[in-house]
């Protein structure tokens, strides 16, 4: 064997430096380096990321999409990424159009962002950057192969085409003559192009500069740019700033379910304190409508991901890895809503609603309750108070005198002869009068030394209870009202008829009111019995709405069924699983029987098909036989500031029409509201026909789907009717038995008078004529010759009555 | 050979250094059950019975008779050899194929561990037989060439070691052979060969057999910029388009990448955030499993020294020294040149392994992927290094009685 010698002794001295080395580099390390080690293990941090859900959809009855969405880019900057924040704001400028006013907000939002750079992670420059979508809309911008030119002023947004002053006619098309303004410096095509021939603004003066097109929205002719290519290519020149991906809202109906269907914007300050821990700040969430009322289930559950951050080898790249301690939590989006409305009923609500300014109009099934149409006029776009609403259209939405923002199905008005189904039915009920009871209607009514007027001057003569509501004589009413007493008429309408209380609706409504003698001291300080005497015509103080009123029709129409209105159909989950529908509910009966309520509809029915019935002149053909009731209700009211024609529109009565339909078997039941709108049975009835019609055209042809019906609610149990209230109505308003009525005078017109205390009403109506001791009746007016209801009550100056603000939850 | 009092020494230095690989397998299994504590695996118990079958080995390696053992050296360097060309037919796992599925036992092995003893029983056995000595009629070609004639053992193995590819196993196995090789005397001419071999290797290996992610290792411990900013525009990218798959995909790999390129990196933190006295069991930093995963093989000595401290890290050196010493001690023992060469064999085999793996995780070199004997988790080094230790108990028992 060789020898070894050598070989082991450098062995031994390699393996012992190397072991050395060795142990020295971890002297090195985990003594000498230790501290720095420690720190970079610190740096580990974790980041709880929220993600986004998207926002449920709301569709229609069959479907039909009111609301979705559709991708957005907002331009977003981070602010300690920033490092020159006035190359930002230049390349900014340079790169989108932005009008002086924009410009000046964005300089802000720059400069507050920088300022508060430790605090803010993200400020959010400009929504709604546009890249393929209509702004306010889901079209698709279309690209063209030609880019527009025209001159734009920075000041107002405004743009024209150019042109000479020499032209004379349209230059895209020029079978069309271009109209000038003085100046010739402003022309005007027939199809609304806007050209002009100087370099200053026509309309204020300010500069113009050129300005090239690429992109064009087909459903309104506005031209665009890719806002969003633009500024993605710059985008590495302005280091901070980025383009965020985002959803925003849409509404494909526009103003067709506006106020019902309400629309999203930032959250509010309250909203945000309510809920803790379910927005940020920023966050879009419903502010009206179904939008709002049905938040928490359109807006789904946001998910979470947590990520744990750390800086590889102290200096090396930033790895997020999602943290396995903490599972994700799963985004959960937003369910459907499935409303009970059907769009094609609220065109055709629309369209017979054309002619008029202001108004409203509801149409429920009467099987179940469902609301198919609740259309409001005026609308409003959702769209535009969903996004960044141009200021044009806030400043004239605020100056518009019929306040477009309020949906008057559900704001409370006086509702004038359409309640008189109310005080027919109490008076029914208490036995204050049957079908054989017959009343004189000379055309007014004398009652506590006042005279009440019949809108038919000249009287209608002896009336029954059928006739007087077919002809909507106001003399048998306030016989019945005079007899009763106000509170039983409180006790009829609010126990059977759920006036002066929610309708069962899901979104927000006015409850109304319905005035008591104690209400009245309350306000007024004193009670008089002629108040009860106007209540009952649905008059003076007594305020409903147009879904009360529909529900109260509902009830007829079904048999005596007082059923809850609603709006939603069902929840679905995005798979279009239900998660829960509402079936309709409503225990209270009407306190008819079967023949009464045969009879009261009898009453209805000649309102239409009887020729001296107030809606006999409003049919059409088409819509087969529909029963129901005018009402045409005082409403003078005074509004500062306004032009001659609104003071005038102001003074007019609200016209109603309430009826259903088929008369003999009915589907529906609908209330149309024409604010001022004069006369009941000439505005709101064909409104209703026409209505009408559009929904018997459309089951006609099936298109109206099929749909689970409940079997008739009318044959369910009756359940307990509540007795009426304690004692006998007070003394003075002593129910009286039917009193017989010299005819001679029936017919004859009746001279104004004025009334005098203890004066008693000539025409033979024996009435306790002296006033209450100790209760001064007020003077009387003079009636103003227009009027066709009762008469004013209230001194001038004071205004009659407001329609009730929706009260928002 | 030896003195008495020398012998005495040996004698009881044995005992020590059974104590010694008792320790150091226990500090391995506990190591790997905290190193499981930080993922959701469990090598701990799987290693245990690799060590369980060891034992076995070892103990038949032991009792054999060494001369049977000796002269089948050629028949396990040609089994060996086989094997390296059959692994290399079976399916690559993450781009390279170094495992040979056994079908009978379930379990799959690394042919180039095994190749490792093998070589080094081949190349002692080479030895023994007298083919490196110079005979006194070579011809000057012959006599240019004896140098260079174990090469020609060393290389098969080598080169389909290399081609796996696997360069970390063949860096060590061609230390291994050089050991042996220069134990039994310096040459030149051998010298300028080995270095040339090196030189051959590396920078061949470099561009063709190491994978992206290797070469990322060390492209980060030279410089790591470039990997860095194509992940941080990946992820911005990402940002702008959450929805795009393909990039959450892509923004995911380059993750991955990264972590495993800077294992070294984040070991070496691991390492000396230990301290002095290290932050005990299992309380290393918990996020351990991301930035390093392959805590259980590559990198061990991370999840020690960030527990056990300089404490336990020097004394864990201490051990291994202790260990390899006693391994050259044993050549003193040796009855003929096989035994030597073996012995020297096993010390670079355990020391070689021991010092590129825990220079490279603590960042003295860049990282190879090479495993930690007797620490890190893997069936065919524990069966190697049974065999090994086997081996050299073996040498023991037959030492001369009288020197």
């Amino acid at each position: 064997m060789p020898d070894y010698r050598a070989s082991y002794r450098w062995t031994m001295l390699i393996m012992t430096v190397a072991f050395l080395t060795l142990l020295m580099r971890f002297f090195v390390l985990q003594i000498a380096r230790t501290q720095e080690y420690q720190q970079d293990q610190q740096r580990i941090k974790t980041r709880a990321e929220r993600l986004p859900a998207r926002r449920g959809l709301i569709v229609d009855r069959n479907g039909v999409v009111l609301a979705q969405n559709v991708e957005t880019h907002d331009l977003v900057m981070v602010p300690y990424r920033v490092k020159d924040p006035r190359k930002v704001g230049e390349l900014l400028r340079k790169h989108l159009s932005l009008t002086v006013d924009e410009e000046q907000t964005l300089q802000e939002l720059i400069r507050v962002g920088m300022e508060n750079r430790e605090k803010l992670d993200i400020v959010v420059l400009r929504q709604d950057v546009v890249s393929e979508h209509c702004p306010f809309g889901a079209q698709k911008l279309e690209r063209l192969d030609v880019k527009k030119r025209t001159l734009w002023s920075a000041t107002s947004g405004r743009s024209y085409f150019p042109t000479t002053s020499a032209e004379t006619r349209c230059p895209h098309d020029r079978s069309k003559a271009l109209e000038w303004n003085s100046s010739r410096t402003l022309g005007r095509c027939p199809d609304g192009l806007e050209y002009a021939s100087a370099s200053s603004d026509p309309i204020d003066g300010s500069p113009l500069a050129e300005k090239t097109w690429s992109l064009r929205c087909p459903s309104d002719g506005r031209l665009y740019n890719n806002e969003k290519a633009i500024v993605e290519a710059a985008l590495y020149e302005m280091p901070g700033i980025e383009i965020r991906t985002s959803l925003r809202r849409v509404y494909p109906q526009k103003n067709l379910v506006s106020h019902l269907v309400g629309y999203v914007n930032q959250i509010s300050a309250k909203d945000l304190e309510s809920s803790p821990g379910e927005y940020l700040p920023n966050d879009r969430a419903g502010r009206t409508g179904v939008e709002r009322s049905f938040e928490k289930e359109l807006r789904g559950q946001w998910g979470q991901r947590n990520t744990l951050i750390e800086r590889l080898g102290g200096d090396g790249p930033v790895v997020e890895v999602t943290d396995p301690n903490k599972p994700d939590k799963p985004v959960v989006d937003g369910a459907t809503i499935r409303l009970t409305i059907d769009v094609r009923l609220q065109e055709a609500a629309q369209q017979a609603m054309r002619y008029h300014k202001s108004g409203a109009a509801v149409v429920m099934d009467v099987r179940t309750g469902e609301v198919l149409a609740l259309y409001s006029k005026p609308t409003f776009d959702p769209n535009l108070w969903a996004g960044r609403l141009p200021a044009q259209v806030l400043q004239e939405t605020n100056r518009s005198p019929y306040s477009p923002m309020l949906n008057k199905a559900l704001t409370a008005y006086a509702p004038g002869s359409i309640y008189k189904l109310i005080t027919a039915t109490a008076g029914l009920h208490t036995h204050t009068t049957d079908f054989k009871r017959e009343v004189m209607c000379p055309g007014y009514f004398e009652y506590g030394g006042r005279r009440f007027r019949c809108h038919l001057r000249t009287g209608h003569g002896s009336m029954d209870l059928v006739h007087a509501m077919a002809r909507s004589c106001d003399i048998f009413f306030y016989k019945l009202g005079e007899e009763m007493g106000m509170d039983t008429l409180y006790h009829y309408a609010t126990q059977y008829f759920g006036l002066g209380g929610p309708t069962g609706l899901e979104i927000g409504e006015s409850e109304g009111l319905v005035p008591t003698r104690e209400w009245h001291r309350k306000r007024d300080g004193v009670f008089m019995p002629g108040f009860t005497v106007s209540t009952a015509v649905g008059q003076k103080d007594i305020r409903l709405t147009p879904l009360q009123v529909t529900r109260a029709y509902v009830a007829v129409a079904n048999g005596g069924l007082l059923l809850d209105a609603h709006v939603l159909k069902q929840v679905e989950d995005r798979g279009g699983r239900v998660l829960r529908a509402t079936a309709p509910t409503g225990t209270t009966r009407l306190p008819l029987a079967e023949e009464e309520l045969a009879g009261l509809k009898e009453g209805f029915w000649r309102t239409v098909n009887d020729e001296h019935g107030t809606a006999f002149d409003a049919r059409i053909p088409g819509t087969g036989e529909v029963a129901g009731k005018t009402g045409t209700a005082e409403a003078s009211e005074r509004k500062a500031g306004v032009t001659e024609d609104i003071a005038r529109w102001l003074e007019e009565d609200h016209a109603w029409f309430s009826g259903y339909a088929p008369a003999r078997n009915p589907e529906i039941a609908l209330t149309v509201f024409v604010e001022h709108g004069l006369s009941g049975g000439k505005m709101a009835g064909p409104v209703a026909m026409q209505i009408v019609k559009a929904y018997l055209d459309m089951r006609n042809d099936g298109s109206r789907p099929q749909e689970q019906v409940e079997p008739n609610p009318i044959r369910s149990e009756p359940t307990r009717i509540t007795p009426p209230p304690q004692g006998p109505p007070a003394p003075v308003e002593g129910a009286r038995p039917s009193q017989e009525v010299p005819s001679g005078s029936s017919n004859a017109p009746v001279e104004q008078q004025n009334s005098r205390p203890g004066t008693a009403g000539r025409a033979g109506v024996a009435l306790p004529g002296v006033a209450l001791p100790g209760v001064a009746l007020p003077a009387d007016h003079a009636e103003p010759p227009n009027a066709e209801a009762a008469p004013p009550s209230q001194p001038e100056g004071r205004v009659n009555h407001e329609p009730m603000e929706i009260e928002l939850p | 050979m030896i003195g008495r009092a020398e012998r005495r020494r040996l004698f009881d230095m044995n005992w020590v250094v059974v104590a010694v690989i008792i320790t150091l397998i226990a500090i391995g299994l506990l190591n790997l059950r905290n190193v499981d504590f930080y993922s959701t695996d469990s090598f701990h118990g799987r290693q245990l019975k690799w060590y369980l079958v060891g034992t076995v080995v070892a103990v038949i390696c032991a009792v054999t008779d060494l001369h049977i053992i000796s002269r089948l050296s050629y028949l396990f360097y040609a089994i060996s050899i086989v094997m390296l060309i059959a692994v290399l037919f079976t399916k690559p796992i993450n781009g390279s194929t170094r495992w040979l599925p056994l079908p009978l036992i379930g379990e799959s092995v690394q042919p180039a561990e095994f190749a490792k003893i093998a070589l080094i029983m081949a190349l002692s056995r080479f030895y023994q037989d007298g083919f490196r000595d110079e005979r006194h009629d070579d011809g000057p070609i012959l006599r240019f060439m004896r140098p260079l004639l174990p090469f020609l053992l060393i290389a098969p193995p080598l080169f389909l070691i290399f081609i796996e590819p696997d360069l970390g196993t063949t860096l060590v196995t061609l230390f291994c052979a050089l050991s042996i090789v220069f134990f039994e005397g310096l040459r030149w001419r051998t010298v300028f060969l080995a270095v040339g071999l090196v030189a051959l290797i590396v920078p061949l290996g470099w561009r063709f057999f190491i994978h992206d992610y290797q070469r990322d290792r060390v492209r980060v411990w030279v410089d790591s910029g470039a990997l860095q900013a194509e992940y941080e525009s990946a992820k911005k990218a990402l940002k702008q388009r959450p929805e795009d798959t393909e990039l959450v995909v892509h923004v995911k790999e380059l993750n991955e990448v990264l972590a495993k390129a800077y294992q070294p990196k984040q070991a070496e933190i691991a390492i000396g955030s230990g301290g002095f006295y290290g932050k005990g069991g299992q309380n290393g930093h918990a996020d351990r499993q991301r930035g390093l995963p392959e805590l259980h093989t590559d990198f061990v000595i991370a999840c020690y020294g960030e527990e056990r401290g300089f404490v336990g890290s020097s004394f864990l050196l201490t051990l291994y020294y202790l260990l390899c010493y006693w391994c050259i001690r044993v050549t003193k023992l040796a009855r003929d040149r096989y035994q030597v060469l073996v012995a020297v064999g096993v010390c670079a085999l355990i020391f070689w392994q021991f010092f590129v793996n825990v220079g490279m995780v603590t960042g003295l070199m860049p990282v190879v992927g090479v495993t930690l004997p007797l620490l890190s988790y893997g069936g065919s080094s524990v069966i190697t290094i049974c065999i090994g230790l086997g081996l050299l108990f073996n040498i023991v028992f037959r030492r001369r009685a009288t020197g």
